[in-house]
């Protein structure tokens, strides 16, 4: 009987590996696009004539700067920070441009990409950039927990993020959002939440963007984040240590009486 | 590519081995297709490995399952911060008895007659099972809030494997640990009409009313010992 199983159970491995290469076969020498990178690696930070957020506007950049000065900028940003187009920048928009570990092949790329979009003759000038107004930091804090939901259906900022210094001890699959408002200020918070092109972010908010109210709501709890410390003490993953605890002294006096 | 077999590739060949080969084997032979109790060989690691495990892999798969099924309704619940901070404890509790029960079950096969009596599926299953528990506890320890972030990935992306157009962006960009979780729970069920998971398809809901069995043993002692848990297939 155990020479039945064996050979079922390898039967069903081969078969499992073998329609998992067959349909692998179709997606092979699959290489990313501009486009493709471009939404991986820059839109966190940029828009193609959405304005400026994080970083700025990239409509027409392939015009206004040279090709070698732009694989340089994505390739290696680190390597030429006192270039003075970079340092007015980076006193602009308050954070550098990082390195995204990007090959110059897949610079070229983003750059070919990036190319097929001229520069309009600007309608929107940068004077009509909106006034931001900020919100209610409490309204802003039900929102994060989930307390009050987002009008468009979005998840709860808490499920991945903390703001531990406004005493939110929230998810800790993504980054802690204590300092956001001092690294980005208000057009940069405004500008990222608005957008939200993160990595996962960007798929499971898309069609469920926050609204404008939301946003101001929100980067007032940032703003008050940055500003204070009202960091609280955590009791997960204690309590649930607790918990297990108590189930194994049930489990152990439950023995002690069948075993 | 990586993503594409693990988020694409691996359920759909899963979820057709498991729709094909299970009827097979129920109709083709189902006599050597069990759960191959071993408690008459040994008891007191199989109480330590066992109950922990399923009364933790139970509930947290219900879990898994409800969040799956009624999402809406389960956001709302844990818009209550403070009760979803309580219902994570409990997820975890829950979690960490699956591993420690797993961890014994696994050593309860590496030796004496046990380990005799242990075929490869069953080593691959132990294995399976420990793989959830490791990845699954990990990211409730550093990946927390899962039960909620859950909602929001994972579950969109199985709606659109079961709509057969498979939207990889909710999912593709997570840690590796939460790949693991999914890699492993698939190929269960890939797995599963080759092996002792079998016994997922025999809901014991009949244990719930049977009263204990009565053994009688031969030779140690003449005390009658009554067995809380008990297998039948």
């Amino acid at each position: 009987m155990r020479i039945v199983k064996r050979s079922l159970l390898a039967k069903s491995l081969f078969w499992t590996l073998a329609v998992m290469l067959l349909s692998l076969s179709a997606g092979v020498s699959y290489a990313q696009t501009g486009e493709e990178l471009f939404s991986k690696k820059c839109v966190s930070c940029h828009t193609i004539g959405g304005g400026d957020v994080v970083g700025p506007d990239l409509l027409g950049i392939t015009e206004k700067r040279d090709r070698e000065w732009l694989i340089r900028i994505i390739v290696d940003p680190d390597s030429f920070l006192d270039d003075p187009i970079r340092q007015e920048n980076i006193a602009k928009y308050g954070v550098k441009m990082p390195d995204l570990g990007l090959s110059e092949e897949e610079a070229v790329k983003i750059i070919e990409f990036l190319s097929q979009f001229a520069a309009q003759p600007s309608e929107a000038t940068p004077e009509e950039t909106p006034e931001i107004q900020l919100g209610d930091p409490e309204i802003g804090r039900a929102l994060f927990i989930g307390e009050l939901r987002f009008t468009n259906g979005g998840p709860p900022c808490v499920a991945c993020h903390s703001v531990r210094s406004a005493g939110i001890n929230g998810g800790t699959l993504a980054k802690d959002l204590s300092d956001l408002y001092a690294r980005l200020g208000d057009r940069g918070v405004y500008g990222a939440l608005k957008s939200l092109q993160f990595p996962v972010m960007k798929d499971i908010y898309a069609g469920k963007e926050l609204t404008d109210e939301e946003v101001a709501h929100l980067a007032a709890l940032f703003k008050e984040a940055s500003e204070t410390n009202r960091a609280k003490s955590d009791i997960y993953p204690l309590s649930g240590i607790v918990v297990f605890l108590v189930a194994i002294g049930i489990a152990t006096v439950y023995f002690r009486r069948v075993g | 590519m990586l993503d594409t077999l693990i988020f694409v590739v691996l359920p759909y060949a899963a979820i057709a081995l498991a729709l094909f080969v299970t009827p097979y084997r129920y109709f083709k032979n189902r006599l050597d297709w069990s759960a191959f109790s071993t408690q008459f060989l040994e008891r007191r690691k199989l109480y330590w490995g066992s109950i922990p495990w399923h009364y933790g892999i139970v509930i947290v798969l219900a879990g898994h399952l409800i969040g799956f099924l009624f999402p809406s309704a389960v956001q709302s619940v844990l818009s209550n911060f403070s009760l979803l901070i309580a219902l994570e404890s409990i997820a975890l509790s829950l979690g960490l008895l699956a591993l420690v029960g797993s961890v014994i079950l696994l050593i309860r096969r590496t030796s004496g007659i046990v380990r005799a009596v242990t075929s490869y599926s069953d080593w691959i299953v132990l294995l399976l099972v420990l793989n959830q528990a490791i990845t699954g506890v990990y990211m409730g320890v550093f990946a927390r809030w899962g039960m909620e972030w859950y909602l929001h990935t994972a579950v969109p992306w199985l709606y659109s494997l079961l709509t057969l157009n498979p939207q990889i962006g909710y999912v593709s960009e997570l840690p590796l640990v939460f790949k693991l979780h999914v890699a492993g729970a698939f190929l269960i069920l890939a797995v599963l009409p080759f092996t002792k998971f079998v016994h997922f398809l025999f809901l014991p809901l009949d244990f719930l009313k049977d009263p204990p069995l009565l053994y009688r043993w031969a030779s140690r002692r003449e005390k009658k010992v009554v067995i809380g848990e008990t297998k039948k297939i």
